[in-house]
């Protein structure tokens, strides 16, 4: 696999910490398919959904089918790893949801907002409940060092306390993603072969520059750092301008971007085992098929996002340049399938004109 | 909801697009400013001819008069709006519940004797699922555990099968038959100050396996949201009082509405607050009640449309239900 890539779209210097002010949008998403041997209907896929009687599953069918669980909570105490080492403990409530994309794709993401603790002491649950999404963090960490230290790999990070493990979100969406894979209404049989990847994310917000005019209607761009560690992990860094602060419109740009990585990834080896020029395009395109019936519509990167955050797709469409990558893919597609009726064709071909040779070697023969 | 613009050779045209099915929707429920509960009835408190009830009215009365509930309400002039409301045991024993017939002739004559009305009279069946909306295994779903120290995300929340506790629970002293015996641990209680008070509540039990039988505590904790107006099945109000003509009663409970409204022109059943006049028997209840309420994940945009609006009538609300909620306890 090649070197982590970091994507750097815009840099910007990192904003000064001040110990009375943290405030992180940290989330993993993981992204799979569906297990079911076709694309599940829009009613399906709400039945999939529907973990929380007391409310109701969301579900669009524009631009694409794209259905939303309800937000599941789960409480947390715990320490949190910080880039510098700095102890960090926090408590407070996860928020995970699952979604169904296509009828194909299955997503979860867990996310909470990190904000640091008011006192020193834990407050009843009841407190934290009422502040769903929302961690209260103690110690001196900055944001920076919460947000940089929960994109490092966990490894490295529990050796004080073996028993204690940091924030674990990627478990928490997992777990809701083995849920949905147990549900009855789906058959369990894979579409196609697709690796499971997994986004974690950490947002944090530009300090207001004082050097723009009060009012100005021209947000700051932001600075992103999207970097693929390997096979399946992914890391994404935004550091946003203070004007964009809806934290659900943040989430579903990580989410839409988790989507068309996988899509771009899961496409993209299906193509690399095609064994494209060894085996006959007929074969190739059979084993490609499950791609052409169901990934290549639903790629519409940034369908979803908030306009006020589509200058983050318009920065990764630059580079590392996903959707080029895409067309390349739907090219080498398309070149297939064109092979495999030229190939079929002059199977056709070349079977009428034996078939006129043998009549007329009878006619002769007649003669 | 989504809006987006698109650049055109002379102007920006503004679309809005929206798909019903797409978006959330949460419905409000009327509220009143404070609903008092008059008591909670079993099947003996109708054993003689109304005394219980006449005592029980008589002592609580001075309590619920309408200056001390707006004092409590948090209104410095005006009317509050005050609705009463009591619960009949007629799920734990479910056949020993004398009709409505009964029941609600003497309840209404008893609490006239002390010059309090009641607005509405609610069976405790309805709070476990038999009414419109099975709402005790709605809100048993919307329990968010509180977290020990150490619970990081990894693993699902520990949960003895129809328990909740507070904290950690004393680990298991005898377990492998054959093991050494382990040192006893004490429970403790999640951000206790010092000392703690464990408590580790029964939401559920069997007498067979095919029936649930909820327990009083969260039963009671189900009755506390109803009247704080924070229940919602996908978003709809769960609430619909039905009125009752006292002199057209039904001779079974089931055939009893979940909330009867007993009186034409009766504030809203739900409220900002609760206020509750209680016996001392009840202390360990309520305090399972709150045990269980902390840990009850209400939807937070139900949550802020009742501290929005106690706003408006410049009433602070707290965030958390459980702060919403007072009790008066009376010995015997």
């Amino acid at each position: 696999m090649p070197a982590p890539v970091p994507a750097r779209a815009r840099a910007r210097g990192t904003p000064p910490a001040t110990l009375a002010d943290v405030d992180v949008l940290v989330g993993e998403v993981r992204t799979t398919l569906l297990q079911n041997s076709h694309q599940v209907s829009a009613e399906t896929a709400a039945r999939l959904l529907d973990l929380d009687p007391g409310s109701r599953v969301r579900s669009a069918t524009r631009p694409f089918a794209h259905a939303v669980s309800p937000d599941e909570r789960t409480g947390v105490h715990c320490p949190l790893v910080t880039s510098t080492g700095t102890a960090a403990n926090g408590v407070g409530t996860v928020l995970a949801r699952v979604s169904v994309t296509g009828g194909v794709i299955l997503q979860a993401s867990a996310r909470t907002r990190l904000v640091r603790a008011v006192g020193e002491r834990r407050l009843p649950w009841s407190h934290y409940l009422a502040r769903p999404g929302v961690i209260e963090v103690d110690g001196r960490s900055s944001g920076d060092d919460l947000a940089d230290g929960f994109l490092q790999e966990p490894t490295r990070t529990s050796a004080a306390d073996p028993a204690r493990g940091p924030l674990d979100l990627g478990a928490v969406g997992n777990r809701l993603l083995t849920r949905v894979q147990r549900m009855p209404h789906i058959d369990r049989v894979t579409l196609l072969r697709a690796r499971r990847t997994r986004l974690r994310f950490a947002v944090t917000w530009q300090p207001p520059d004082p050097s723009d005019p009060p009012g100005s209607e021209e947000p700051a761009a932001p600075d992103i750092e999207f970097v693929v560690h390997d096979e399946s992990l992914r890391t994404l860094r935004l550091r946003l301008p203070p004007q964009v602060r809806d934290l659900t419109d943040a989430v579903v740009v990580c989410e839409d971007l988790a989507l068309h990585d996988w899509l771009l990834s899961t496409v993209g080896s299906l193509v690399d085992n095609s064994r494209i020029g060894v085996d006959p395009a007929a074969d190739v395109v059979a084993r490609i098929r499950p791609a052409i019936d169901h990934l290549l519509h639903l790629w519409m990167p940034g369908a979803k996002v908030a306009e006020n955050l589509a200058g983050i797709w318009a920065a990764l469409e630059r580079r590392p340049g996903f959707s080029k990558q895409w067309a390349s893919l739907r090219g080498q597609i398309q070149n297939q399938l064109m092979m495999a009726i030229l190939e079929s064709q002059s199977v056709v071909s070349a079977r009428s004109s034996n078939a006129f040779n043998d009549g007329f070697e009878e006619v002769s023969h007649g003669a | 909801m989504e809006s987006l613009s698109v650049e055109g050779a002379t102007a920006t045209a503004r679309v809005m697009f929206r798909e019903t099915s797409a978006v959330e929707r949460t419905v409000e429920v009327p509220l009143s400013h404070v609903s008092v509960e008059l008591g909670h009835f079993y099947p003996e408190d109708f054993r003689d001819q109304g005394e219980t009830l006449r005592r029980q009215f008589r002592r609580i009365a001075p309590w619920v008069d309408r200056s001390r509930v707006a004092a409590l309400a948090g209104i410095e002039r005006g009317n509050p709006r005050v609705a009463t409301c009591l619960l009949v045991d007629d799920y734990s024993e479910r056949e020993t519940m004398p009709p409505p017939g009964t029941v609600v002739p003497e309840l209404l004559a008893a609490a006239a004797d002390s010059g309090l009305r009641i607005d509405y009279i609610a069976r405790e069946s309805a709070c476990a699922e038999d009414g419109a909306v099975p709402l005790a295994p709605l809100v048993e779903k919307l329990l968010v555990p509180d977290p020990p120290d150490g619970t990081n995300g990894s693993r699902p929340p520990v949960h003895e099968s129809g328990w909740l506790c507070n904290g950690s629970r004393s680990p298991a002293t005898i377990g492998a038959a054959m093991g050494p015996a382990r040192a006893w641990k004490p429970p403790a209680e999640n951000a206790s100050r010092r000392h703690s008070v464990f408590l580790d509540v029964e939401l559920r039990g069997a007498r067979d396996p095919a029936e649930t039988r909820w327990s009083c505590a969260f039963l009671a904790a189900v009755w506390q949201l109803l009247r704080l107006g924070l229940v919602r099945a996908r978003g709809e109000n769960v609430v619909t009082p039905v009125p009752v003509d006292p002199a057209d009663l039904p001779d079974r409970w089931s055939d009893f509405p979940a909330i009867g409204q007993m009186r034409g022109g009766a504030p809203p059943f739900c409220a900002y607050r609760t206020f509750s006049a209680l016996d001392t028997t009840y202390l360990p209840v309520e305090h399972a009640v709150r045990v269980i309420l902390g840990q009850v994940g209400v939807d937070p945009t139900v949550l802020q449309f009742s501290a929005r609006r106690a706003e408006k009538e410049g009433i602070v609300l707290p965030a958390e239900p459980t702060g919403r909620i007072s009790y008066l306890f009376l010995g015997p």
